[in-house]
């Protein structure tokens, strides 16, 4: 499932989710991002029942962008247990996604 | 079952989309693959040479040509080829997803791809402070200094989009003065937070984790280190040979593909168009790919025609 962060706080929905979490730092002018959404809604299916995904717009949350260093977007980092794991930056393959979407479910489960 | 189309069009920009326009017009069964459609045209800031427009976004347009294809009954694929194959009766195409489709002929429209610096901390840089899209990391540098490499039309407009959200934009050219149309030297002229060092360039990145400064080859202003707290990159752009170097196309010393005036290249039953040729005399611009799109086209209809 695909939330996009609106009010909540960032932090909490960190907490009360125990899954790994794929934030997705993006904004609706940014090219790469835009052709990034059928890759995220298609992995967001694949991967409902074992990953949160966050899309994150930078325009409404740059307190969120500074936090977590994200000068580029798309930025997707996945998070586990509350820590970031691995980040990618730029438009990506699906593969390339899934490898680090892997890698955090991995890990989350260890 | 493998899909089959006597046109294939591999990519999605001004050239293909063009293509595809006079494809469905010619009621040419053909489908388009396209990574981005719309293509690279679509990170311009401001296009103002585009017949029709006089000052559009880049972004705008594209999404414009897209629209325009959809009125005709062309298939477009939003994928990434993996592999073409020459087969007996024409080409097989694979997408990165492994979808598999047959065409007998092809038109290559792939566009370019951005020259990075070369310099061997690019990659750790990368988003962070160094960028190649200003329209999407611009937003990150508000009331900043950053620097803008290069000094052709896509520097210039970059540096002035730069300009209205930062402090300070260094616009750095490797040639004495900058390669852009009179009227983007006019508008940085009259840009003050652009300030322009030319006959030189980047030649260190510097910084612990984020981009801190650049070294310069020859020294601006007595010194040679510039703190910056952004660097983009906008030196041109070079064909991708990854898919097209083993169909053996004739090419130019600098590896466009070598192209007829009506299209085709120096393999039979495949055309190219758009930035990846040397049709254009070296002014790779949305209009002159969208006009050898046009012409590949017309030209793949009457090969069809001819042919019965």
């Amino acid at each position: 499932m695909i939330t996009p962060l609106n009010n909540q706080d960032f932090e909490a929905l960190i907490k009360e989710n125990h899954q790994p979490i794929l934030a997705d730092f993006w904004a609706p002018w940014c090219r790469p991002c835009q052709m990034m959404l059928p890759v995220i809604d298609q992995i967001a299916t694949e991967y409902a029942d074992q990953i949160k995904i966050v899309k994150i717009d930078i325009g409404e949350h740059e307190d969120l962008a500074e936090k977590f260093n994200v000068l580029s977007i798309p930025t997707f980092i996945t998070l586990v247990h509350g820590q970031e794991d691995q980040r990618l930056i730029g438009q990506q393959t699906p593969q390339n996604l899934k490898k680090m979407l892997i890698a955090a479910i991995e890990k989350a489960n260890g | 079952m493998v899909k089959e189309f006597p046109l294939i069009i591999i990519g999605g920009g001004p050239a293909g989309l063009t293509a595809g326009i006079y494809a469905g017009r010619s009621q040419l069964k053909t489908l388009i693959i396209a990574e981005q459609p719309g293509g690279t045209i679509g990170y311009a800031h401001r296009v103002q040479n585009f017949p029709g427009f006089p000052e559009i976004g880049g972004l705008e347009l594209a999404n414009r040509m897209v629209e325009h294809l959809q009125k005709w009954p062309v298939e477009l694929l939003i994928a990434r080829v993996g592999q073409i194959i020459k087969k007996d009766d024409g080409f097989l195409v694979t997408t990165d997803q492994n979808q598999e489709y047959r065409a007998e002929v092809l038109l290559l429209a792939l566009g370019t791809e951005k020259r990075k610096l070369g310099l061997p901390n690019e990659d750790r840089f990368l988003g962070r402070g160094l960028s190649y899209c200003a329209l999407c990391d611009g937003q990150f540098f508000k009331n900043k200094t950053v620097a803008v490499g290069g000094g052709g039309d896509a520097a210039v407009t970059m540096a002035l989009y730069l300009a209205e959200m930062t402090n300070k934009v260094f616009l750095i050219s490797l040639q004495p003065e900058l390669n852009c149309s009179p009227s983007w030297h006019q508008a940085v002229k009259n840009q003050k937070k652009i300030e322009l060092i030319c006959d030189n360039q980047v030649t260190e990145l510097i910084g612990s984790e984020n981009l801190s400064g650049i070294r310069l080859k020859n020294p601006y202003q007595q010194q040679t280190e510039l703190p910056i707290d952004g660097l983009f990159v906008e030196i041109g752009s070079a064909p991708s040979t990854t898919l097209t170097e083993p169909l053996n196309l004739a090419t130019d010393s600098e590896g466009f593909i070598k192209i007829k005036a009506n299209g085709r290249t120096s393999q039979s039953g495949i055309w190219a168009a758009g930035d990846l040729t040397s049709g254009s005399n070296k002014l790779r611009q949305a209009i002159t790919a969208a006009a050898e799109g046009a012409m590949a086209a017309d030209d793949i209809y009457r090969y069809f025609k001819q042919k019965g």
